[in-house]
């Protein structure tokens, strides 16, 4: 046995024994280490939230909701949790006050979430004619941990209307004690590659637009056929991620020419990549990691066959355990590092911060995120129309995209916290163009 | 459904104009149905951001303000009585709590009542500092008029920044006036004090200055063009 892998061994057995602490009989959670920067970017206007919803074929019945809320909250630890300050890291604590209380739905959804309000809840339902929406903070997990919450809550809620739902795929058993490894932070289990690879640093285009008044939440969602945008995808030889993000590509870039800069960017995306498809994992706590398909257009114009050809190579050369190995080792290097660690919070705070103002934020044009095909039991499935995600307010004025399926409906959401529509514009009508049909829906 | 005429997607039945390109749509065969009040997916009514609950670090400054004017006070009067060192330290803790502790307690407190509010917590300190010197003439001559001075030009650019415009630009425009105007009155009410006379010379220069770069940016305010012009060729 090699020493890495008896190394490997060793972390992965401390992680599997501590996923949470014990003081006494209270239980906390220390942050996982993409958690850290979600904390520090809080402001008045800005939290990092995220939206996931579900549209069900009946009317929902709010009492029906909270009771399901309430049956299967406690099966999921790390959402029933408070924020607290340490002197040197932030951590969650077992939230016991009353709620969540699902709520009528707002217009402005993805609304900050403050630390200190009254309840100190970090998730949210809500409730509109036919939808659930589940809002949660990042700082509790990502986009795979909250459609396992509201998934189980969909479940138990169709459960509760007197339907037969079986317990399969992201539908958890609310009768069971949590797996610890669903608790785990899994970064800290495979941050062990033997070199730690730079971090991407380059200025990049930045949309200029016109911010909407505080606090409003603009969204832009496309409907398609699935299989249309597969054709389409398989024309161009390449999967449906890839022809996604080569068109908000050729939109940002289209959007660049528009502007008639003093100098042209590269244009950059981020685009989250999930873990758990190469590391195995259960957690529910986040395990992403971010990649940046990119164009400069300073090298030439390029063709939207070139962009495709661009995005693929990219995505099949990064998207792979090494490479993903070496970015999480990069990033948990910086969190374990002994100097840093002993850095009163309030000094990390502001670092963090600057450092994510001044470079993390500008090291891309826009986010899109793809959560792929959502599989649930087949019982459900006759009782659900569609899913919905929204990677919430961006933290500068841009435009985030996220893109879920369910059967043969694609949905693509845009959100956006400025009142120009043009990047969304090429978005789609590139799409149109390509022969999908679109339906658009909006709240603008 | 219709169909937007300018991008070619389907448009939701509740949308007048397409989202993305904001051409009305106009249907003749729909409009009947349209005006049956057709439901939006999305919710109508506005969610408010629940307030931060602030009443525990309220709670916490209080004491630890009210606890050090106390023991000060105490000490003061008791044991180290020789002058009244202690008035300064609790001008200094009252200063400090009408500061921060008002919006904790009362979140909807106004900013402008807050702000006169500590304004005249900050005169109260300074006169309390008149308890420890021999005359007070510096402090109704000198001290007084410019925290005035400074308490209006703050006022009038908070109404200003929160009704006019936010801009940076503006805001610049804002504090470059606030300076021409605080450097006035700073001449003035130095000479009076000292010379018991006005002869204003360097903050005329400043008020110069500061009136060249005001009407500058007035003009970029003005001009939607240059504006634009000047955010195109300075944009970082």
């Amino acid at each position: 046995m090699t020493q890495t892998q008896s190394n490997l061994e060793k972390k992965q057995a401390h992680t599997m024994e501590i996923p949470f602490l014990h003081l006494g009989h209270q239980t906390w959670y220390p942050l996982d280490l993409s958690a850290i920067v979600y904390p520090t970017l809080q402001r008045r206007d800005f939290s990092s939230v995220y939206r996931l919803s579900v549209l069900l074929k009946e009317e929902i019945k709010p009492d029906i909701l909270q009771k399901a809320v309430d049956m299967t909250l406690p099966r999921f630890p790390t959402y029933k949790v408070a924020m607290r300050k340490g002197l040197f890291w932030r951590f969650l604590e077992p939230n016991n006050r009353p709620g969540p209380f699902v709520q009528e739905d707002v217009r402005n959804f993805c609304m900050p979430m403050s630390f200190k309000s009254k309840g100190r809840w970090l998730i949210r339902i809500y409730y509109h004619g036919c939808r659930i929406a589940l809002e949660a903070h990042h700082s509790l997990g990502d986009g795979t941990g909250g459609m396992t919450l509201l998934h189980t809550i969909t479940a138990v809620y169709l459960r509760l209307l007197g339907h037969e739902i079986p317990n399969k795929y992201m539908v958890l058993d609310i009768n069971s004690t949590p797996h610890p490894e669903e608790l785990e932070d899994a970064y800290l289990r495979y941050s062990n590659a033997k070199h730690r690879p730079p971090r991407p640093m380059e200025k990049t285009y930045r949309i200029r637009g016109t911010l909407e008044p505080f606090f409003t939440f603009q969204v832009i969602d496309g409907i398609m056929s699935v299989k249309e945008v597969i054709a389409v995808a398989a024309k161009y030889k390449c999967t449906v991620t890839e022809y996604l993000n080569a068109v908000l590509l050729y939109a940002l870039l289209k959007k660049q020419e528009e502007d008639k800069p003093y100098r042209e960017l590269p244009v950059k995306i981020a685009m989250p990549v999930n873990l758990r498809r190469f590391f195995p994992s259960k957690t529910l706590r986040n395990f992403i990691t971010m990649i940046y398909p990119s164009i400069d257009p300073r090298l030439g114009d390029y063709t939207f066959e070139e962009i495709i050809k661009q995005v693929h190579h990219y995505m099949r050369y990064y998207i792979n355990d090494k490479f993903l190995r070496g970015d999480i080792t990069t990033n948990a290097a910086t969190q374990q590092n002994p100097f840093i660690r002993i850095i009163p919070l309030f000094i990390k705070d502001i670092v963090v911060r600057t450092f994510y103002k001044k470079v993390q934020d500008l090291n891309s044009s826009a986010g899109l995120t793809n959560m792929g095909a959502m599989k649930v039991p087949e019982e459900m499935i006759p009782h659900i129309n569609r899913f919905d995600i929204y990677m919430g307010i961006p933290f500068s004025p841009r435009t985030n995209c996220a893109i879920i399926s369910f059967q043969d409906t694609l949905t693509i959401n845009f959100a956006s916290c400025i009142k120009e529509t043009d990047v969304e514009k090429h978005f789609f009508s590139k799409l149109v163009e390509d022969g999908v049909h679109v339906t658009i829906e909006s709240n603008r | 459904m219709s169909y937007c005429v300018n991008c070619g997607v389907k448009l939701e039945q509740s949308l007048n104009t397409c989202p993305l390109c904001h051409t009305p749509v106009i249907n003749p065969n729909e409009y009947i149905i349209s005006s049956n009040n057709t439901l939006s997916p999305f919710a109508v009514t506005k969610g408010e951001v629940e307030p931060m609950n602030k009443h525990d670090v309220g709670m916490w400054l209080s004491i630890v303000l009210g606890s050090t004017a106390l023991a000060c006070g105490i000490l003061n009067f008791l044991i180290f009585d020789h002058n009244r060192w202690s008035i300064p330290v609790i001008g200094a803790c009252i200063i400090m709590w009408l500061f921060f502790c008002p919006r904790m307690f009362f979140p909807k407190i106004p900013i402008y009542i807050n702000l006169i509010i500590s304004a005249l917590s900050v005169i109260f300190y300074e006169f309390s500092i008149t308890l420890l010197t021999a005359k007070d003439r510096w402090f109704f001559d000198l001290v007084l008029p410019i925290t005035f001075v400074i308490l209006i030009l703050t006022l009038l650019s908070g109404i200003l920044y929160r009704f006019a415009s936010k801009s940076l630009v503006a805001t610049v425009l804002y504090f470059f006036i606030d300076v021409a105007f605080l450097c006035l009155a700073i001449e003035r009410y130095v000479d009076n004090f000292i010379h018991s006379e006005i002869h204003l010379f360097w903050s005329v220069i400043v008020f110069s200055v500061c009136a060249v770069i005001s009407i500058a940016l007035i003009s970029i305010l003005s001009m939607a063009r240059l504006r634009e012009t000047v955010r195109k060729r300075f944009h970082f």
